[in-house]
């Protein structure tokens, strides 16, 4: 699992890559919380999932918990270009309704530009 | 006449449900190979010989001698390299008074205006080939065309009878998207056309025998439920959904458009629409992607009794105990000792139900405060409460973990197949517990990696937790 942090019209772009397992979640919340502790002006942020080609239900813990962190600083967290499977396990356990998810990053932006 | 039913050669697009026999894969609310042994009752045919293959087991379990239907039902196994006809021709002369042969996915759809009448016009002969031109059906009572068909393995040029004739239509399932159309068509608008003499199909839902609801479940027709189900509290299931045997759906759950294959638990809180769940593997019926997720508490493969994992399960559970009996000897006597001078709470004895549903006699501690003291908290944390029961484990009353145990009452349990009473269970390493459903969940995915899931939660949370049973509880 790679994390790759930008910072794009002001919105944090958090670029996800691998499976986002129990194996890997622990390396996705330590990397995440680095750069937010470096940015902490970033009250937004957009995760592109499009190189996430599988996902458990620790993973999808892992943004359920990094979005209530993002709110509760008063933020907004929106998801884009989910895969297949992964959208599959958002559909199953309900996670699409707790989540604003779009096709496209630039969609994404734009929603949650403040 | 004699029916020859061959349920090896597994079809490709079977393979995203795993290791299961493609023939007990369900059509409406039964296997597809019940669909065949009605064919034959309903064709005259008594004598059935069942060509083994991929599950072999599982398919020989299902069926049984063939009493369920009337039928006297045989196996035989054949060799990898072997088609169908090559075993048929080995022993030519014992199909020469009429053959039924049926060897694909074929379902033998009824027409709307199909009777047992019409059905008997097939004994003229009726042949179907697959896809791939291959003969999946033959019927025949003429011996030249049984040689032909046997010789030439294909349909031949004989005269026959045909499948509108008959009121049937012969449904060669190609794919996956194919097999979970015709399922969700069934369920829609057919089931009726399959139930047996004396059911009625008025309310749109067709329900197995010993399927367990509790009165909070909504059933929204149409819908085909099998048998030896489980459905937890405030689930919704339907409409159009297709739900085979042996399967546990976890309470609020919500099931509609899809198709729960046997041996399946749905966990808690789920929303299945439009898929099909078979043991851990989720698929997309539109596009045949397959979700294989190895979490056992959103989906999971139940799995029937398996001794080497049982004797795995209680050899390192003895082992375990006896580790945790030597460390806990000490500090047990000596808190023990103080809590009884104290007054603070005592063991007491209560009847319940140890290893084959036999009564003994279990210790229980109970605090004679409500109020949680720090000496408690203390032996509460570190299990020495579970001491006593630590003995039953060693002297083969209960397992390590498993079950909350039942309580004697009555009658010896008369089925202990699915009982495992233990010192720790779920209930100890999760606060928000459905006991009869984790005790069935237990039961059906029992593993060694379960058991240490269960002991390092419930170690844990014992710990943790600062709440005593007190006298008054």
């Amino acid at each position: 699992m790679s994390v790759a942090c930008t910072k794009e019209q002001g919105i944090g772009i958090i670029t996800l890559s691998g499976p986002l397992t129990a194996a890997t979640v622990e390396a996705f919340r330590e990397q995440l919380a680095a750069w937010q502790a470096g940015e902490t002006n970033v009250k937004n942020f957009v995760f592109d999932l499009s190189a996430v080609d599988f996902m458990d239900s620790a993973g999808l813990g892992s943004l359920i918990a990094a979005l209530k962190r993002i709110t509760e600083r008063g933020g907004d967290m929106k998801l884009a270009c989910l895969q297949k499977k992964p959208r599959m396990v958002f559909e199953i356990t309900r996670a699409y309704k707790v989540f604003e998810i779009f096709d496209t990053v630039e969609e994404a932006v734009k929603a949650a530009k403040p | 006449m004699k029916a020859v039913l061959y349920t090896g050669g597994k079809p490709s697009w079977t393979g995203v449900f795993g290791d299961r026999a493609w023939v007990l894969l369900p059509v409406g609310s039964r296997p597809l190979l019940s669909y065949w042994l009605e064919f034959c009752v309903d064709l005259g045919i008594t004598e059935v010989q069942i060509i083994l293959g991929q599950a072999a087991e599982y398919v020989e379990m299902f069926c049984g001698n063939g009493e369920k239907w009337g039928l006297n039902i045989n196996y035989s196994l054949i060799r990898a390299e072997d088609n169908p006809q090559s075993y048929l021709a080995r022993d030519a002369d014992r199909w020469s008074d009429g053959l039924l042969y049926i060897g694909g996915v074929l379902f033998p759809r009824r027409r709307s205006g199909f009777t047992l009448e019409k059905l008997q016009s097939l004994l003229d002969g009726c042949c179907v080939v697959d896809h791939g031109n291959r003969p999946v059906f033959f019927v025949s009572r003429d011996r030249s065309s049984i040689d032909r068909f046997i010789r030439e393995e294909t349909c031949g040029s004989t005269p026959y009878s045909t499948a509108e004739a008959a009121g049937l239509d012969f449904t060669c399932i190609r794919d996956v998207t194919h097999y979970y159309r015709l399922n969700m068509e069934i369920v829609r608008n057919e089931m009726n056309r399959y139930l047996s003499s004396g059911y009625s199909s008025r309310d749109d839902a067709s329900i197995g025998y010993n399927v367990i609801t509790p009165a909070s479940v909504t059933f929204t027709p149409p819908l085909a439920v099998g048998n030896d189900c489980r459905i937890g509290a405030i689930s919704t299931i339907g409409p159009c959904t297709v739900i085979s045997d042996h399967v546990l759906i976890d309470r609020q759950c919500e099931l509609s458009d899809s198709i729960i294959l046997s041996d399946t638990y749905v966990g808690r809180n789920l929303e299945i629409k439009g898929k099909i769940v078979a043991g851990n593997r989720i698929v997309d019926p539109e596009d045949g992607t397959c979700l294989e997720i190895e979490d056992p508490w959103l989906v999971a493969q139940t799995r029937p009794r398996n001794y080497m994992r049982d004797f795995l399960r209680a050899v390192f559970g003895w082992n375990f105990t006896l580790l945790l009996v030597v460390l806990q000897f000490i500090p047990f006597i000596i808190l023990y000792l103080i809590i009884r001078l104290l007054g603070r709470g005592q063991f007491v004895s209560r009847r319940c139900r140890g290893i084959g549903g036999n009564e003994i006699k279990v210790l229980r501690f109970v605090a004679s405060s409500p109020v949680p003291s720090l000496l408690l908290m203390i032996f509460h944390g570190i299990s020495l409460d579970r001491f006593p029961q630590l003995l039953r484990v060693l002297s083969g009353n209960l397992w390590l973990c498993g079950q909350v145990p039942k309580a004697a009452e009555g009658e010896k349990m008369k089925d202990t197949q699915c009982y495992f009473p233990a010192v720790f269970s779920y209930s100890d390493a999760f606060i928000e517990i459905d006991k009869q459903m984790d005790a069935l969940y237990y039961a059906h995915t029992r593993s060694l990696a379960a058991d240490l899931r269960i002991l390092r939660h419930a170690l844990f949370a014992r710990l943790v937790e600062v709440e005593i049973i007190s006298g008054a509880a």
